[in-house]
Parts: C-alpha cells; sequence; structure tokens
C-alpha cells in the first residue's frame, strides 16, 4: 500500500513538473522566435509589422554590438539562455525526489 | 601499397590514437563488469544505473552527433548570426528531454521490467503489435542514420591523415560549360580522373599556356587573370582511390582507411562492453567536446584581425556586417532571415521545436531516461546538462563567425572559394592550434559522432535481439543464448552499415532531420499521452504512432515530387525559350511534371523551388515535424476518446 502511494505522489509531482516546464518552453518560444523576428529580421516598409509601428525597418548600418553580438541577439537568444539556464538549476532545487520503485526485472530475463 | 603521411598529420593522428585507445580500454572494462550482472538489463540499459554525470554526459553526447561539429558550423559559416536563432532551443532542452518524461518514464519501465522504449508501450498497453510496430519504426529509421553517421566518421580521419594525392599525369585543363569552374584531367592507372576548382572571380579569364605542373609535389599551378591583375591557384593531384568490387566508381583511399578504423572501433567497443561501454565513453566524449570547442573558441577569438576599433568577437561581428554575401545584400549575414532567405518565421518556429520537442521524442534519448538511479541522479544531471548546451553551443557560434570574418569566401560554394563549407571545422582546428592540440579539437567531433553512433547501434540491436527476437519469436531464450545473439547482431548490423556507407547516397543531412522528425512524430504524443493520460488506449497510440510516421515521410514524398517536377519544368521552359530565340524546332514538354505542377497547385508550398531535389514541402510555411507532431497528437486523443482503455492497465499504472 505504501509502495502504491508513492506512485501517486510521483504521478502528481511529474504532472505538476511537466505543466511548469511546459510553461516555460512557451515563454522562450515566444521571447526567443518573436523579439529575433521583430528586432533581428530585416522588414520590408510596406510589411505589416512596419506598418503597425511594431518594428523600425533596419540597415546593415545601425547594427549595435552588446559584448560582441548583434544587439538582437543578444536580447533574443543570449539572455533567455542564461535566464533559462538560472531557470533549470533552481528548478533542480524544486523537483522532487520521488521514489521510483523497485525495478522488476521482468521473468525474461532469468532464463 | 604504401600510405605516407606528413609529420604534422601524425601528430594529429596520436592526440586521435589516445582518444580511441581510452574508448577500447572503457569497452574492456565494461565487458568484465558485464560478466558479472543480469545480461539484458545490464547490456541494453546498464541495470537502471545511471549516476547524475553519466546520465548528463550521455544524454548530451548521443544528442550532439556529427552534424553539431560538421554541419552546424558549416551552416554558421554559410549564413552568420541568424544561426543563433536556428539553434537557440537548446536553451530549454534539459527541461524538455529530461523533466517532461524523465521520473514517470523510468518509473513505468521499472513497473514492467522494460528494457527498451517498445517494451514500455507494449507493457503499458498489454500489445504486442504496439511493440513491434515501434521496434520496426525504429529499425528503419536509425538504419537510415547510421549510414550518414558513418560517413561523417571516415570524413573526419580523411581529413586528420591528410594522404597525399595520387601519383598521375596531368592532361588538360579547361573551363567548365556554365563558367563557374576550372576543370583539370588526369591519367591515374590508364582511367582518366578529374579535379574541380572553383574560378577565383566572376571575371577570371583563365591562362591556359601558364599552366604549370608540379610532379614532385603532385600539384598544378593555374594562372587567371582577373581585370589585369594575375591570381594563380594550387590544384592538387587527385586523391588516390581503391577500386572495391561491388561498385562502379572508386573509392577514396583515405576514406576507405577512415570508415574502417572508425567501423572497428566504434563496433568492437560496443559490442563487446554494450550500454556500459556506451555511457563510460560518452563521459569521455563528453568531456573531450567540452574542452575542443572552450579551446578553440578562446583561440579564435583571439586570431580575428581588429577592425574599425572592435577586436575578438566584436571584430568578428563588424567584418560580418560588412560582407555582401553571393546573390545577398550587405548585412545578410548579421540580421535574419540570413543569405538566400534562410530562415523565415514559419522556418525558426520549426526549428524552435525541432531541438525542444523532437529531441524529446527521440528513443535514443528516451531509453537513457529509463536507465537512471534514482531522482535525485536525474536532479544533478539537469544542472550539469543545463551548463554544457550553453557553453557548447554558444562556444560553436562565436568559432564559426570568427571563421567566417577570418576566411569570408575561401569556404563557400561559390565562385571564388577554394573549398566546401562543411571542411570548414577540420580547417579552423588546423589552422588555430598546433597538430597535437589540433587533433584534440578533430576528435571533438569524432567522438560526438561515435557515441551516437554507438547508441543507435545498441538500439538497433536491442530492437532485434530483446524486441522481436526475446519477446515474439523465442520467449524462452537462454541467457547464453541472448548474449551471443546480441554479440552478432550489434557487430553484424555495423558491418551493414558500413557496406552502406562506402557508397552512401547524397542528401545525408536530409536523411538525418528526416530520421530524426519521423522519430519524434511518431513517439513524442504517444508515450507522452501514454505516461500522463489515462483515457490513452492502444489504439490511440497506435494510430498517433503510424499516423504522425505517415504525415513526415507523405510531405517528403511531395516535396520530392514537387522538387523533380518544378525543375523538369523549369528546365524545359528554359530549354524552349532558347529554342525559340535560335528559331529551332521546340523539345517536347514533360507531360507528366507538367500536369503536376499545374494540378496540385491548390498544396500551400506547391511550385516553391528548392535549395536540394530531397527537400521536404513545407507546407504552410512550416516544416513537416510541425505536421507530423499535430496529426500524432489528435490521432492518438481522438482514437483513444472513441475506445475503451482496459482497467486491469489502469490500476496498475494509475494508482
Amino acid at each position: 500500500m505504501q509502495e502504491r502511494d508513492g506512485e501517486v505522489r510521483l504521478l502528481r509531482h511529474t504532472r505538476r513538473e511537466a505543466v511548469i516546464v511546459l510553461a516555460v518552453w512557451m515563454l522562450a518560444l515566444v521571447w526567443a522566435v518573436g523579439y529575433c523576428y521583430l528586432r533581428g529580421y530585416r522588414h520590408d516598409e510596406n510589411s505589416v509589422v512596419v506598418r503597425w509601428k511594431l518594428v523600425e525597418p533596419r540597415t546593415a548600418d545601425d547594427l549595435k554590438l552588446i559584448a560582441g553580438f548583434p544587439d538582437w541577439v543578444f536580447a533574443g537568444i543570449v539572455v533567455p539562455w542564461l535566464l533559462c539556464t538560472a531557470f533549470t538549476l533552481g528548478f533542480c532545487f524544486f523537483m522532487t525526489d520521488d521514489d521510483l520503485g523497485p525495478a522488476r526485472e521482468g521473468t525474461l530475463d532469468e532464463h | 601499397m604504401s600510405i605516407n603521411i606528413s609529420a604534422e598529420s601524425w601528430q594529429v593522428l596520436v592526440a586521435f590514437g589516445l582518444y580511441l585507445a581510452g574508448c577500447v580500454a572503457l569497452g574492456y572494462m565494461s565487458h568484465h563488469y558485464l560478466q558479472k550482472r543480469k545480461f539484458m538489463a545490464s547490456y541494453f540499459l546498464g541495470d537502471r544505473g545511471l549516476g547524475a554525470w553519466v546520465l548528463a554526459l550521455t544524454v548530451a553526447a548521443t544528442a550532439i552527433s556529427g552534424g553539431t561539429f560538421m554541419g552546424f558550423p558549416s551552416l554558421i559559416y554559410s549564413n552568420g548570426w541568424i544561426m543563433g536563432l536556428w539553434i537557440c532551443s537548446y536553451m530549454v532542452v534539459p527541461l524538455t528531454t529530461m523533466v517532461l518524461l524523465g521520473k514517470r518514464l523510468n518509473q513505468a519501465a521499472r513497473l514492467s521490467g522494460a528494457v527498451t522504449l517498445p517494451d514500455v508501450m507494449r507493457d503499458r498497453f498489454a500489445s504486442p503489435a504496439l511493440g513491434i510496430v515501434s521496434s520496426l519504426l525504429i529499425l528503419v529509421c536509425l538504419i537510415f542514420n547510421l549510414v550518414a553517421q558513418f560517413k561523417a566518421g571516415g570524413l573526419v580521419l580523411k581529413e586528420a591523415m591528410r594522404l597525399p594525392p595520387a601519383a598521375a599525369t596531368f592532361v588538360k585543363a579547361d573551363v567548365d560549360k556554365k563558367g563557374g569552374n576550372l576543370v583539370l584531367a588526369f591519367e591515374v592507372d590508364g582511367t582518366t580522373d578529374t579535379q574541380k576548382v572553383p574560378l577565383p572571380s566572376e571575371k577570371a579569364t583563365f591562362l591556359k599556356d601558364r599552366t604549370q605542373v608540379r610532379e614532385e609535389q603532385r600539384q598544378v599551378r593555374v594562372v587567371f587573370d582577373v581585370e589585369g591583375e594575375t591570381v594563380e591557384k594550387v590544384v592538387p593531384f587527385p586523391p588516390a582511390k581503391l577500386r572495391v568490387p561491388w561498385l562502379r566508381k572508386p573509392v577514396e583511399t583515405a576514406y576507405l582507411i577512415g570508415l574502417a578504423i572508425f567501423t572497428l572501433t566504434v563496433v568492437a567497443y560496443t559490442t563487446y562492453g554494450g550500454y556500459w561501454a556506451v555511457t563510460l565513453t560518452d563521459l569521455l566524449a563528453g568531456l573531450v567536446m567540452l574542452a575542443g570547442v572552450i579551446v578553440m573558441a578562446v583561440l579564435a577569438v583571439r586570431a580575428v584581425e581588429p577592425v574599425n576599433g572592435y577586436t575578438g568577437l566584436a571584430a568578428a561581428t563588424e567584418h560580418l556586417r560588412q560582407i555582401t554575401p553571393p546573390e545577398g545584400e550587405k548585412g545578410d549575414l548579421v540580421y535574419g532571415p540570413g543569405p538566400k532567405h534562410f530562415l523565415p518565421l514559419g522556418l525558426a518556429f520549426s526549428f524552435f521545436l525541432m531541438w525542444s520537442i523532437m529531441g524529446a521524442g527521440q528513443p535514443s534519448g528516451l531509453v537513457r531516461l529509463m536507465s537512471f538511479k534514482d531522482a535525485r541522479s536525474l536532479r544533478r544531471a539537469l544542472m550539469l546538462i543545463a551548463g554544457y548546451y550553453i557553453v557548447i553551443y554558444v562556444s560553436l557560434l562565436i568559432i564559426f563567425v570568427c571563421a567566417r570574418a577570418m576566411l569570408p569566401t575561401q569556404y563557400l560554394r561559390e565562385i571564388g572559394s577554394e573549398g566546401e563549407p562543411d571542411s570548414i571545422m577540420p580547417v579552423m582546428a588546423r589552422r588555430l592550434a598546433h597538430p597535437l592540440v589540433a587533433g584534440l579539437l578533430l576528435a571533438a567531433p569524432y567522438a560526438a559522432i561515435m557515441s551516437t553512433v554507438a547508441a543507435f547501434l545498441l538500439m538497433i540491436s536491442s530492437s532485434l535481439v530483446r524486441d522481436l527476437y526475446q519477446r515474439v519469436i523465442n520467449p524462452t531464450a537462454s541467457q547464453k543464448t541472448l548474449r551471443r545473439a546480441s554479440y552478432a547482431v550489434t557487430g553484424l548490423v555495423g558491418l551493414v552499415v558500413m557496406l552502406g556507407a562506402i557508397n552512401p547516397p547524397a542528401f545525408l543531412q536530409y536523411i538525418i532531420v528526416f530520421t530524426a522528425s519521423g522519430q519524434g512524430c511518431a513517439f513524442l504524443a504517444p508515450v507522452g499521452l501514454a505516461l500522463y493520460w489515462r483515457r490513452t488506449t492502444r489504439q490511440g497510440a497506435l494510430a498517433g504512432m503510424l499516423g504522425g510516421f505517415v504525415v513526415v515521410v507523405g510531405l517528403y514524398a511531395l516535396g520530392w515530387i514537387n522538387n523533380h517536377s518544378e525543375a523538369a519544368v523549369r528546365e524545359y521552359r528554359e530549354q524552349a525559350a532558347h529554342a525559340r530565340q535560335a528559331e529551332q524546332p521546340e523539345p517536347e514538354m514533360p507531360s507528366a511534371s507538367t500536369w503536376l505542377q499545374e494540378n496540385l497547385r491548390w498544396i500551400p508550398g506547391w511550385g516553391q523551388k528548392p535549395d536540394t531535389a530531397f527537400e521536404p514541402l513545407h507546407l504552410g510555411g512550416l516544416d513537416p515535424l510541425v505536421w507530423g507532431l499535430a496529426a500524432s497528437l489528435l490521432l492518438t486523443i481522438g482514437i483513444s476518446l472513441a475506445t475503451r482503455p482496459d482497467p486491469a492497465l489502469l490500476a496498475k499504472y494509475f494508482p
């Protein structure tokens, strides 16, 4: 019975952890792809994003560098990557050390 | 046959040899450990005893393959900073590949005593059919993928050896019909062989009478006139080649030797040592790769020439800002979507999904999640791998952005280049470091390829021996029989794949992406839902598995048909226009291709001109994996809702 309680707990914890991971994944997707598309792509003056004033068209001459990276790479890729790495490290302390249960090596292995 | 290797190449080979000796020693140790354990669980799953370090580095080394160290660098070199967006979903890969399914999959495998992924699916739904289908999908995908990996292994060793060219007689040199390359003809052992070299520029004129043959150095000096300036190029004699009995064309000797050494080492330690050998060599490979990229990144940043007051990486970016790539405009290398519209928004989204979500559904990664010791090992491994990925991928980006700044035109497939972009990794290793260090740097891609190959070999072997032979054909097979069968199958598969890699098919990078997409779309949704959603049924899982795979295959097949028919129609139109101009009779119209191009226009993405003939159909601008994943998810959920789960299995897996 105690073993089954452990299984219930593990299922509950892993479901919760999976939901958090999917939320972080979604955030990272929106940040990286969204930001890089708006700030790191060159858009035509007639494109929707320019007409809606979400971005200004960029040229090779207005590129800014941060720590050697193009500004959009730094803000759209390096920063979220560092934050994701920091989150992952923090998440390791949040994750529970659930008991995975005994390995019931199949009878197939005993011949 | 005598083999002459330069002193520099010997030093590179010594560093290589040390790495290979380490792998073989680990294989030997693992074999002795195996003797004391239960064979199947130990040979295919490492006794479910992987600790944090081994787990972290084996997951990383399996995911990082030949493509990471050969194809990815060439793409950075060709396309610039946009490759940061292409690869950046690795920021969440530790979470998606290890946390999403890790503990639950490990628990499910322990509950049923499963040793392989098909085992898990078979036992979760008590369905031998599901086990067999899973095994067959893994077999088909991995065998194709392995041929590509073996080829990459042979190519790295060929680069490390750098054998001198063949003894040949120079015959003639002429510019080819399209006017982009100079073709040099040689006579080698009574047959004609050619070497092709791009012209130094579009305006170059070949000065035939100034061609000079240097017999001793086995090279030809060719001279061009480029707008009044003399430019010379040195072209080596053709590489030494060997005849393979069943092939029409001879194969490069250095590639054959490289392939043989690669096969011998990787097949030997995998066969002899099993899962423990594979994971321990992964640990060694992981450390070699990490050291290799860090050393190379530091050397590359220091080697970039300062410009406009910038130094280091800033100077490299500034160099890239000023470059106008072929068929592009200034700034293409520092902004999206990159040269030749490389990464439009739809593909940027698709690639984010590709690495982060497809990675979570790869059977080779999933089997590693079945083998860790306890939840604490998983947590610690997660910490290690998060730091590992950011160092490896950001370093690779930096190294090959610097490479483009240092060698702006030399390694493109264009006029003016010296070699192929795929050779940029070995070129940079040799350019930046002492030969002994270059040997270590070259060992990094080799280690990446070896670790992926070893993991895949074991997966194929387990599919055949455990999932098909032991579980379907002969459930009462003894330990001794299984042990012999496992050794024989692992060795035999390695040998068969090596024979396939002697004359590998073209478009290998696409085959790797295709098989990875196929496996991810087949397994991720059914396995994820089987573990977390109690309503999942075996019919739903089977439909999702087959549906995801078929959609990916279908979109690749449609792409292939589109590419061929589009090329045929385009060629016909060009020839017809040319004929009309010359008042000659028009060529015959390719009726089937024209019909396909005209009648399938309603398919979004149909009729677009592809970069290569194997490119898939990007339906709605998205990669096939997006559609495959969506189909697999919908089918698994839809069919499961229409059928009923087995109450006994629910009680077992969902207490």
